[in-house]
């Protein structure tokens, strides 16, 4: 239809697949939230662990320049446990970061845009899996994406008679499945949360607080419960202890404090929740209850 | 077939907003009438999937309201009575992004929200934040998301609601427009007779959940027999008094007119042959037709009284056309 033809004329191209649809959502509110230039210096800053750690595995493997800056050649290795302290400050940086992400339901919901979404061609749980994706995978590029990179980066630079070669199936190839699966439990949770705080309000502002509300007080709650009643497990309840826990079982570092049932039924329970929470609220604008 | 109800009730908890509705009707372009609560919102917002049905069947060009929702939607364009946008977007934008969400791919998407921008007669503002524009321009955004996808059914729920008077009249005419030349087909839900009397062929009048009017606005219409308006001029009163004694009703109508109803068989030439024979001079004679406002308030008034004010409605056979 050309733009000087004023009467209405319908559109009869092809449509694209339903998969493609909601994928929409994530791509439009990235254009408007890296638009800001706070969101980048923010996102950057989340970013300066992987720069920190990519410098010291090239320094760690390049003598010449560990004599130039008279650094001794004991340094600590790159093993497991450095990929899990990489992945707990992660966690810490996509928790920053996570308070740029916790409007995307609220403007929804202040907008009565959900009503507008929901009388497209897609369905409750294609609009929730927009807005998953939304917040899942900048949190994922700061965790699993920036792990493996990490791990592909050392296979790579590690000189010949270095262990990485030596025994790499034996003790560093089961290391990129928990990097997955540590990364992949950090956003998954994060983002649930992020949109359960995000769909729980009609403020801007007091869904950060929410989010940031229900980390620290489910961890003083686990921690108040657990001291009271004599009980570790109780620690499950604060999805970031179950979170941590995780990954070091993942890690097959000894010095976690919940067991590996109460850990994954944590996170589980806590996936379970604010699953459940968001259905009833999206549910609920869709009806135009508010 | 446009609309197709079967049994069709809606509930919100305990209450039912639509009750055991049956009907079938087929038209270019639909009236949903009906007093605050009537269920007008309700059905339309079922009929998208955004409710749940409690009991019965619908269908909406023949696809099935429960079954085939993403379907329905992909063929309605829905424009809602509140307001509703994303912030921080321009309007060529906004529409961009619904467009991609009906499965346009983003060129095209691009190319319709700059099209249809114009149409509306948004074209100069395409580029200014959403958030910024006025109420009707917003209500026009809205008409326009709902018209991206090139749907074959387009609802519009209250589209003049909060307009002023020249906005009022825009938006009728590009309604009436999209009625006259478009293959689409309209559904407008308003509690204003006029929006519908301008813009519809068909109505449907709805009440506490029921339907208690459908059919063509034009047939529903009819001249009423017994009603007629009249200009005089002369002895008024003893014409009057003429009339009233063979057992006619008078009332004063607008523009020095007056409404006369006269009993049941009497022939209009009674008229004529009393204002002979007081030299009145009928200036006006006018047999009196219903309006868009009678047909509704007689609905309303007949369901009271426990009886439907058309055969049409709570029919299965289609009732229109």
């Amino acid at each position: 239809m050309p733009v000087y033809d004023y009467t209405y004329q319908t559109w009869k191209g092809e449509r694209r697949g339903a998969f493609l649809r909601w994928l929409a959502m994530p791509r439009f509110t990235y254009m408007d939230l890296f638009k800001k230039r706070q969101v980048i210096i923010l996102f950057m800053f989340c970013c300066l662990q992987f720069l920190l750690r990519l410098a010291y595995q090239y320094l760690r493997v390049n003598e010449e320049l560990l004599a130039l800056l008279k650094i001794g050649a004991n340094l600590p290795d790159v093993d497991a446990k450095y990929f899990r302290g990489f992945l707990d400050g992660q966690l810490f940086a996509s928790l920053v970061f996570s308070f740029t992400l916790t409007a995307v339901i609220t403007d929804d919901l202040i907008h009565h845009a959900i009503v507008l979404y929901m009388s497209k061609p897609i369905s409750r749980w294609e609009y929730f899996a927009g807005k998953f994706l939304t917040v899942f995978l900048p949190l994922s590029f700061l965790t699993i994406i920036q792990a493996v990179a990490l791990y592909v980066i050392q296979i790579a630079i590690a000189p010949e008679p270095d262990n990485w070669h030596l025994y790499f199936w034996k003790d560093y190839a089961w290391i990129l499945k928990s990097l997955i699966l540590y990364g992949g439990v950090i956003s998954v949770t994060l983002s649930l949360l992020i949109l359960t705080a995000s769909c729980l309000t009609k403020n801007r502002r007091y869904s950060g607080i929410i989010f940031l509300v229900t980390i620290i007080g489910l961890d003083l709650i686990a921690n108040t419960t657990s001291e009271i009643l004599l009980n570790k497990g109780y620690l499950a309840i604060s999805p970031l202890r179950a979170v941590l826990d995780i990954g070091k079982y993942c890690f097959h570092t000894a010095d976690y404090r919940l067991s590996l049932l109460d850990a994954w039924g944590g996170v589980l329970l806590c996936w379970e929740i604010c699953t459940f929470i968001l259905y009833r609220r999206i549910s609920r604008a869709a009806r135009y209850e508010h | 077939m446009l609309l197709e109800l079967d049994h069709f009730s809606v509930a919100y908890g305990r209450r039912l907003a639509l009750c055991d509705v049956t009907l079938s009707m087929e038209s270019k372009a639909l009236g949903l009438l009906g007093p605050n609560g009537a269920g007008k919102s309700t059905l339309i917002r079922t009929l998208l999937g955004l409710l749940p049905a409690y009991s019965g069947q619908a269908r909406i060009e023949g696809l099935d309201v429960h079954r085939q929702g993403k379907r329905i939607r992909e063929l309605v364009g829905y424009m809602p009575e509140h307001e509703s946008y994303l912030p921080g977007m321009t309007p060529v934008r906004f529409l961009r992004f619904m467009g991609e969400m009906c499965g346009l791919p983003p060129g095209a998407a691009t190319e319709r929200a700059h099209e249809v921008l114009f149409y509306v007669g948004l074209g100069e503002v395409r580029y200014r934040p959403i958030d910024g524009l006025s109420y009707g321009m917003h209500q026009k955004v809205r008409l326009a998301q709902a018209l991206i996808h090139g749907p074959r059914v387009l609802i519009l729920d209250e589209p003049t609601n909060g307009l002023d008077p020249d906005a009022r009249k825009d938006m009728l005419r590009l309604i009436g427009e999209m009625v006259e030349h478009s293959d689409s087909k309209i559904v407008i839900c308003s509690h204003l007779l006029k929006d519908i009397e301008t813009c519809c062929r068909d109505v449907l009048v709805l009440k506490k959940g029921q339907v208690v009017a459908s059919g063509n606005i034009e047939e529903m219409k009819k001249t009423d027999d017994n009603v007629f308006e009249l200009r005089l001029k002369g002895n008024v009163d003893r014409f009057m008094a003429d009339l009233a004694q063979i057992g006619c009703q008078m009332a004063p109508g607008e523009h020095d007119s007056y409404q006369i109803s006269t009993p049941p068989g009497t022939s209009p030439r009674v008229f004529f042959e009393t204002a002979h024979r007081h030299q009145v001079q009928i200036r006006h004679f006018y047999a009196r037709r219903d309006t868009l406002e009678d047909i509704f308030l007689q609905a309303l008034l007949d369901e009271e009284n426990g009886k439907t004010a058309h055969p049409q409605s709570n029919r299965k056979e289609p009732a229109v056309r």
